[in-house]
């Protein structure tokens, strides 16, 4: 596979206060890149930087292709309240400058991707409601259907899942995980729960101290199934070798 | 009993306590006349053929809602270019906490002065009471979105205007309706003082009635007052109840 984004040298300060410094990241398309780190290691400012949406102080990111379409999935829902969820949606595309030619389904209004969107992601029959009227996890689901809308190359989500109960978690990640293979887009996702790291993953930087480069790398060449024991010697190995590099420098590696 | 009657039950009942209470102590001459007037001569003065009262409150209404509907057009023009413009945002922000300060009875004289005596000192009194705590409530509202949604206006690529318009605006709603609330009572607090000073409503109502010793209609005069501000907040309330039956903003 092609080396879909590349960022060289990336360094980030902000005024004073150095965040990023010297990152090296490159990910291939139809990955899913996780960025893993404890609180405030900057792993939500590399996302914003890979995304554009933060401008970097020093260093390049490359991308393959002259144009990708973005979408992005924040922590929140982040619904705006006063539209459906169907008119939520929608906003991807009408606002985006950036819209791709809906070359995948071309006989189709917005609408009825919409429509279509709502059922790949379990909404069938809620698109008239108001995000208030919806579960938390019905919310998320409708964020991921707004970025889909925007029918993505790059996938970027910060930690998505985590105001999420467990039973809610584990179904989006699935989903997520087989629409993800179907579609061979490139994901990244900023979490900083080691399960999460180690179901989802093709490839994990571990992001050290605020202003260290990135700690470790690794990379996994088959899936593995949710309480496998494939899975399990995963996460095993994961906690065995990362728990010990965030250690380092500090009392206790909290994640 | 539902939350809705109880909000509205007690503080009927207090009133009605508390007007009977000083309906017997200015009775039995508990409080002399000269002080506080009986409540049943008060409630008497309210009786719509009243020459003097209701023309008065009128006016002073017609003054209010002038200088507010200024305050809101000028307020909000205000807002939307000061968005644009950083250096005028920086400059009116200050300003209106500043005037905010000021109290409008030190001013009115100097209206009277550049408005004339009658009706158009009211309203600019009404309006230069009102106008700040719509720019301050607006300012503030159109830095309340979500940052994460701009962000992702900004992914889009989204134009300013869809930004403002989309975005900003309904997240400042809230903020808007505070100030707006603020800004019903400052108006009608506005008018009266201007007309203490340049003439007519129910400001020069209560001026002569004191210099009369008449209490009863300075008393009458205020209530109608608080009335007026109360049925303003209650069309304010209803309006935001028909918002939120079609689109739930925030």
């Amino acid at each position: 596979m092609s080396v879909a984004v590349e960022a060289q040298g990336l360094r980030f300060a902000f005024e004073d206060h150095l965040v990023l410094e010297n990152i090296h990241v490159d990910v291939k398309a139809g990955e899913i890149s996780v960025i893993l780190g404890s609180s405030g290691s900057g792993k939500s400012t590399l996302l914003r930087l890979l995304a554009g949406l933060m401008k970097t102080t020093q260093g390049h990111i490359q991308f393959s292709k002259a144009r990708y379409q973005k979408a992005f999935v924040f922590q929140e829902p982040s619904l705006l309240p006063w539209l459906t969820i169907e008119q939520n949606i929608l906003l991807a595309h009408r606002f985006s400058k950036t819209s791709k030619p809906q070359d995948d389904s071309p006989n189709l209004t917005p609408r009825e991707q919409c429509a279509e969107i709502c059922e790949v992601v379990n909404l069938k029959g809620h698109e008239h409601k108001y995000p208030r009227e919806l579960s938390g996890g019905m919310k998320m689901r409708a964020s991921f259907g707004r970025a889909l809308m925007a029918k993505p190359d790059l996938l970027f989500l910060d930690e998505p899942f985590s105001a999420l109960d467990e039973i809610t978690r584990w179904d989006l990640q699935d989903w997520l995980r087989g629409w993800q293979k179907s579609h061979q887009i490139s994901i990244f996702l900023v979490t900083h729960s080691l399960s999460e790291a180690a179901l989802l993953a093709d490839q994990i930087f571990l992001l050290g101290q605020q202003g260290e480069p990135i700690k470790a790398r690794f990379r996994f060449e088959t899936a593995v199934e949710r309480d496998s024991d494939n899975y399990h010697h995963r996460l095993h190995d994961l906690k065995s070798q990362i728990l010990p590099l965030l250690s380092q420098g500090r009392g206790r590696g909290e994640m | 009993m539902s939350q809705r009657v109880s909000r509205i039950l007690w503080p009927s009942l207090c009133l009605i306590a508390m007007i009977a209470v000083l309906e017997g102590l200015t009775r039995s001459e508990w409080i002399p006349p000269y002080l506080f007037p009986k409540p049943s001569e008060i409630l008497g003065l309210l009786s719509p053929s009243q020459p003097d009262l209701w023309p008065a409150a009128l006016e002073t209404l017609e003054s209010a809602l002038l200088g507010l509907s200024l305050s809101l057009a000028v307020g909000g023009l205000l807002c939307l270019i000061s968005d644009q413009m950083r250096t005028l945002k920086d400059l009116l922000l200050p300003l209106s906490t500043f005037f905010q300060t000021v109290p409008i009875i030190a001013i009115a004289p100097l209206l009277v002065i550049y408005f004339g005596f009658g009706q158009p000192t009211a309203v600019a009194s009404a309006f230069f009471v009102s106008i700040f705590p719509i720019i301050a409530s607006g300012l503030l509202g159109l830095e309340k979105s979500p940052p994460e949604l701009l962000e992702l206006f900004r992914l889009w690529e989204a134009s300013s205007y869809q930004q403002l318009f989309h975005l900003r605006l309904p997240f400042a709603y809230p903020y808007f309706r505070a100030g707006l609330r603020i800004a019903i009572g400052l108006a009608i607090i506005g008018a009266i003082a201007g007309e203490f000073v340049g003439g007519g409503g129910l400001g020069a109502l209560i001026d002569s009635a004191r210099t009369q010793q008449r209490l009863d209609l300075v008393y009458a005069c205020l209530l109608v007052m608080s009335l007026m501000a109360l049925a303003l907040l209650m069309l304010l309330s209803l309006a935001h109840r028909a918002i939120q039956a079609w689109r739930p903003l925030p």
